[in-house]
């Protein structure tokens, strides 16, 4: 940034420039996380999935399909954490699953699950933006404006404040980040207890449900294999708090007991969720609804308790988008600076200590993603990008078992030091490998063309990485732990 | 747009140095490739189905159960959903009979896992074998293997 004009300057200038430039050259990412700020990011990003989505898994499968999708697809997110807290609490660096790909699998692959971490957060990011315009609208109706809410304004706006906040600081960020996932998930508690959630009889109804073999599972158990799709919405991101092991104090503390608080958060979160609100809506009007949560504590709640849900479903969203920009950011930034990607995406703002340039370039993808559904007047192909980030998400996770069978191998118990090892390896793994493959069957049902485009931009992308851009990455340096030989290598 | 790759004296590769032109391009790239393919998915994407046209029935009338009904009730009296929005919901969530629920095209099927089989053993193939240059030049060649003449470089 500095330039030093060679016929001017005294050595002293020169000295010093050389010394900042030096500088500038090793600046690193800010190491200011905690656990609690990854628990708010691990949760922060997903939450939003009880405030709205999740419930399109009622439509797939009815009301105990989705039921059953948050019980299966919960259990696959376990083993994704367990996965995760062990390899992460042992590589810790920005990228997350890229790097642990780069050192475990190869870099073909370490480029893939970039792009999956990429894509995965950034159409999260745009489907976030576009469910704050429509909260917009609604809560302005029902504040009593009866006039048109101009949807492209609060997308942009949306994702331009969220992006500076990144862009300002990590710390900043996260922190905020923390204080309104609380909020939202304590706004969950409060919606049970106010529905007396402890007693089914009082303000709760499953009569609709229990009456019927044909309420519950509408259609069979070929419907419930269906609404694992969308039961991913319950936890889909919480494999995000490893792009911040970078910045954690002690990443070997932080990402294992924020991710597994986290998972656990969701869990419980999860089951609340869906209880309330199979307890109070018709399964046919949760299946389409965009905002279930709010939509029951309106019914069942009303007042304080209804504005606090609206509260808490803004939160939610806001905290999911700006996570995402957070771990996609990370991505993209770990990729320029292992030149996967050109090299300029890798900087670190001199000042704030943030990919700035990875922040600031996937700002108009989110945008105009976002957008789309408003442009074309077609609200449902907010369910397509939601399916683009599903898709991501569940590639990089059949990446996850490869992976996990290598670490171990490679590297077997005792030659690494591990700050988290997972119980019951192989099982986790295994588990997660059949649970992934029923979803992307799951997913083929309803979104078998989006499903196929979607591979066929990961091949091309992959030729493209191959054929042109490999050629600038330098082979050794991209194996960055300090780690010994990898075995049988 | 780049000067040529070298093997350096240690045998390792020197990776060409990409000018700012190259990066920009690349960029570019990547970013043309997203928009073309998965923008141009979700344009085409179907639309959903469209909503009934006929006159809508109460609530009365429609094939839910008591409790339904009349948590549907409740949802009307808030605002969230009319008579006319209850029966597309009711319509749209009937199921269809035999495999018409979810059908399955095989063809399809086969294309679309036979496209991800191939672009994984891709991945896979090559990362593998990317994955190996790495080893060797972060660790060197393995204990009793002379060192590749050609520094490892692709």
């Amino acid at each position: 940034m500095t330039s030093v004009a060679s016929g001017s300057a005294t050595p002293e200038e020169v000295r010093a420039a050389a010394d900042a430039h030096a500088a500038r050259k090793h600046l690193a990412l800010k190491k200011v996380l905690g656990p609690a700020h990854i628990w708010g990011l691990g949760v922060g990003i997903v939450l939003v999935g009880e405030y709205m989505g999740w419930n399109f898994s009622v439509q797939k499968g009815g009301m105990f399909g989705a039921l059953i999708a948050a019980w299966v697809v919960g259990v696959l997110y376990t083993c994704v954490a367990m996965i995760d807290s062990e390899v992460t609490s042992t590589v810790a660096a920005a990228g997350g699953q890229y790097t642990q790909a780069k050192h475990m699998i190869g870099p073909l692959m370490a480029f893939n699950v970039g792009l999956f971490l990429v894509l995965e957060y950034t159409m999260l990011e745009a489907a976030d933006a576009n469910v704050v315009s429509y909260l917009t609208s609604t809560i302005a109706n029902h504040l009593g404006y009866t006039g048109s809410v101009n949807q492209y304004a609060f997308i942009i706006l949306a994702i331009m404040i969220l992006a500076f906040l990144n862009y300002r600081g990590v710390l900043m960020t996260l922190s905020i980040n923390l204080v309104i996932t609380a909020i939202a998930a304590i706004a969950i508690v409060v919606l049970f207890v106010a529905t007396q959630g402890w007693s089914p009889d009082a303000q709760l109804h499953f009569h609709g449900l229990v009456s019927s073999h044909d309420n519950a599972l509408p259609y069979g158990w070929f419907g419930v294999l269906a609404a694992f799709q969308f039961g991913m919405w319950y936890y889909l991101g919480i494999e995000g708090t490893c792009q911040a092991a970078e910045e954690c104090r002690s990443a070997a503390r932080s990402i294992p007991l924020g991710t597994m608080t986290g998972i656990i958060t969701l869990l419980m979160a999860a089951v609340l969720t869906w209880y309330v609100c199979a307890g109070t809506l018709p399964w046919q009007y949760l299946g389409v609804s965009i905002t279930p949560l709010f939509d029951t504590a309106l019914v069942n709640a009303g007042g304080a308790v209804a504005t606090l849900l609206a509260v808490g479903t803004v939160f939610a969203t806001f905290a999911s988008a700006n996570g995402c920009i957070n771990d996609a950011s990370r991505a993209w930034f770990s990729m320029g600076r292992d030149n996967y990607l050109p090299a300029w995406f890798g900087a670190i703002h001199p000042r704030y200590r943030t990919p700035f340039r990875a922040i600031l370039f996937l700002v108009p993808v989110a945008i105009a993603f976002a957008i789309l559904p408003v442009l074309l007047n077609k609200p449902e192909l907010l369910a397509t990008v939601i399916t683009f980030s599903i898709l991501s998400a569940l590639l990089m996770y059949s990446f996850m078992v490869p992976n996990m069978f290598r670490f171990r191998k490679l590297w077997p118990i005792g030659v690494l030091h591990r700050g988290y090892t997972h119980p019951l390896h192989p099982l986790p793994a295994i588990t997660l490998a059949v649970i992934a493959a029923l979803v992307l069957f799951a997913t083929f049902l309803g979104y078998g063309t989006t499903l196929l485009t979607l591979v066929i931009f990961y091949l091309l992308a992959s030729i493209w990485f191959v054929v042109f851009r490999y050629k600038y990455v330098r082979r050794g340096q991209q194996f960055t732990m300090p780690w010994p030989r990898p075995k049988g290598y | 747009m780049s000067t040529e790759a070298v093997a350096s004296a240690t045998g390792h590769y020197v990776p060409p140095k990409q000018s700012k032109r190259g990066q920009v391009f690349d960029s570019v790239f990547i970013l043309a490739l997203l928009f073309a393919v998965l923008f141009g998915v979700t344009y085409y994407s179907n639309a959903a189905a469209a909503p009934t046209t006929a006159k809508p029935k109460p609530l009365a009338q429609l094939p839910i159960t008591q409790t339904e009904r009349q948590q549907y009730q409740r949802a009307i009296d808030e605002g969230l959903v009319d008579l006319k929005g209850v029966n597309d919901q009711v319509a749209a969530s009937t199921p269809k009979s035999g495999s018409k629920q979810y059908p399955i095209n095989p063809l399809a099927l086969l294309a679309t896992f036979g496209v991800i089989a191939g672009y994984l053993v891709f991945v896979y193939l090559m990362s593998f074998r990317e994955y190996r240059e790495v080893i060797r030049e972060r660790f060197g060649s393995p204990p009793g293997s002379s060192p590749p003449s050609d520094g490892g470089a692709a």
